[in-house]
């Protein structure tokens, strides 16, 4: 193995490609909590960055028309069944995860999959959001080996 | 709402689906230097950081069709903090590796940040914290 880049130091955002931003932010504001950090709002469109965790991860919503620098190879229509992003993992606490679970399936939300890593040492259930993103919600749990 | 009060802790794994999986991995090991949780036929995990509650912060490689294509991909990026005094030199590493790199900042997270794209067009961002950047 190559020895790994210590400059690396987390994950500090990931970043979504929305079609219907109204939609997707009731969706991550209203069902998965999340806070608004900032949003930007120009002529071409909206980015939204939310806040996660203590050390002030982001999970960013860019409306997909947005199609400036950063986007100019992508192109103005985003397709769930061709994307890359397999899905992403949120973190909750262990003494959250049941609740979690429980409130997500209350609100009519299909849990599609739950199971545990060994060798992760971590519990997870999986949904969909409106647009078609695997979200995971992870919790570590030692006693899983 | 305090910051330790968010019931979401953290973002605690990316997953993205790739063609090829030995060049992917080649890449994110030896490019963007990752350490190897563990390889699997179909999957590569890497380790990026330690993260909330014991557990780690992961980069997961899932081999799938090859009819993905990254122009209509519902990711728009994926962010790695780097430490702003690494940022120079890690820029010079990237471009030494024939990366085409985009440097900006954005002047209200207070970051600078290096964009390029992986083997198969994901675009990726190296970000450093830097108060100076108003």
């Amino acid at each position: 193995m190559n020895k790994p880049n210590l400059s690396i130091t987390g994950v500090a955002e990931i970043a979504l490609r929305v079609h219907d931003l109204d939609l997707m932010r009731r969706f991550y504001e209203q069902l998965i909590g999340l806070e608004i950090l900032r949003e930007i709002k120009d002529s071409n469109g909206t980015i939204i960055f939310y806040a996660v965790g203590a050390e002030n991860d982001h999970l960013a919503l860019f409306e997909e028309k947005l199609v400036d620098w950063y986007t100019r190879d992508k192109s103005p229509q985003i397709d769930p069944k061709l994307t890359t992003l397999s899905h992403f993992a949120i973190r909750i606490a262990l003494d959250d995860f049941e609740s979690e679970k429980k409130r997500i399936e209350q609100l009519g939300i299909e849990i599609v999959h739950s199971n545990t890593s060994s060798w992760l040492h971590c519990r997870m259930f999986y949904f969909f959001d409106p647009e078609g993103n695997l979200i995971e919600f992870n919790s570590h749990d030692e006693s899983i080996q | 709402m305090t910051k330790s009060d968010r019931r979401v802790k953290g973002l605690g794994e990316v997953s993205i689906q790739v063609k090829d999986l030995d060049a992917m991995h080649k890449f994110y090991e030896e490019v963007v230097g990752l350490e190897v949780l563990r390889r699997d036929e179909n999957f590569v995990f890497f380790k990026i950081a330690e993260g909330y509650g014991g557990h780690s912060q992961n980069l997961a490689l899932f081999e799938a069709s090859n009819t993905l294509n990254p122009q209509e991909s519902t990711l728009h990026h994926i962010a790695l903090n780097v430490a702003f005094e690494d940022f120079e030199a890690e820029r010079i590493r990237l471009e030494g590796l024939g990366l085409k790199v985009n440097a900006t900042v954005h002047e209200w997270l207070h970051v600078r940040s290096l964009y390029f794209y992986d083997p198969e067009g994901n675009h990726l961002e190296f970000v450093a914290y830097d108060e100076t950047v108003q």
